[in-house]
């Protein structure tokens, strides 16, 4: 019956997942949160270039000595912290990944190179889901927070950013009442589970 | 006198910290990317132009006689 909410492709894709767990839907933040770190970049790695233009049209630093070919190193080693605060901003962005499965939510945040933080809760804790958008991008590109709060240890998940988040909130109830019924029905009563 | 191995020595200090960053990325990509095409594109295209990047260095580091000074 979990069929009915798939909407990924994937079987297998995240550790530490269950057997029969499916997965329903991987949420990563808008892409105009990646579309403001390229854009930054972008202008980080044009900056080198007009830099140099007008140092040549105004100085004599590029006249092809050794101070030449030491500020091209210096260059160099620009470009290659560019591209690394490009791949570590770009880690940040694909690392934190909300997972919605048959069985639980799945919220994992890269914060930072050193600190990673996982959290699960099972789909039948869950007592309230609401969205919320704030401002004018997030209302012209549709994106914004989807709050769950559930009755854990760690009672409120925020999925960040994500797009469509009134649709996932809609999903979200939709997956939780299919799972309560599913499990009233096997006679499996949810206070019983609560220390799971 | 400025002696050009300072500078040189300074270079590599430089590069050794890109690479200590270059190694963390790597492995978070790899140990806690998803297992989707994205992820191995891009450990490709972040590889690949750190090697471009790198060839270009060597270049220009071998233009130079690092046994001069610079002022």
């Amino acid at each position: 019956m979990a069929e009915k909410f798939y909407c990924m492709p994937y079987t297998t894709l995240f550790p530490g997942q269950e057997p029969n767990e499916k997965i329903i839907m991987v949420l990563r933040r808008h892409w105009w949160i990646l579309f403001r770190i390229i854009f930054l970049y972008v202008v980080l790695a044009l900056f080198m270039p007009v830099l140099r233009w007008l140092a040549n049209e105004y100085t004599n630093l590029f006249d092809g000595g050794t101070l030449t070919v030491i500020l091209n190193l210096i260059t160099s080693l620009y470009y290659f912290y560019i591209i690394t605060f490009f791949f570590h901003a770009w880690i940040d962005y694909y690392l934190d990944i909300w997972i919605i499965t048959s069985e639980r939510i799945v919220d994992i945040e890269q914060r930072g190179l050193f600190s990673r933080h996982i959290s699960t809760q099972r789909l039948y804790r869950i007592q309230d889901v609401y969205s919320e958008v704030q401002g004018f991008l997030p209302t012209f590109f549709h994106f914004g927070d989807v709050h769950v709060q559930t009755a854990g240890q760690n009672p409120r998940f925020v999925f960040k950013q994500i797009p469509n988040s009134y649709e996932v909130t809609k999903k979200i109830i939709a997956l939780v009442r299919w799972k309560k019924q599913k499990m009233m029905k096997q006679g499996i009563n949810f206070d019983h589970t609560e220390n799971e | 006198m400025l002696s050009l191995n300072i500078l040189l020595i300074i270079y590599l200090a430089v590069v050794l910290l890109f690479l200590i960053f270059t190694f963390f990325n790597l492995y978070h990509m790899w140990r806690f990317g998803v297992l989707e095409e994205t992820n191995f594109i891009m450990i490709f295209l972040y590889i690949a132009s750190l090697l471009v990047l790198a060839f270009f260095s060597v270049l220009y580091i071998l233009k130079i006689d690092w046994s001069g000074f610079l002022f």
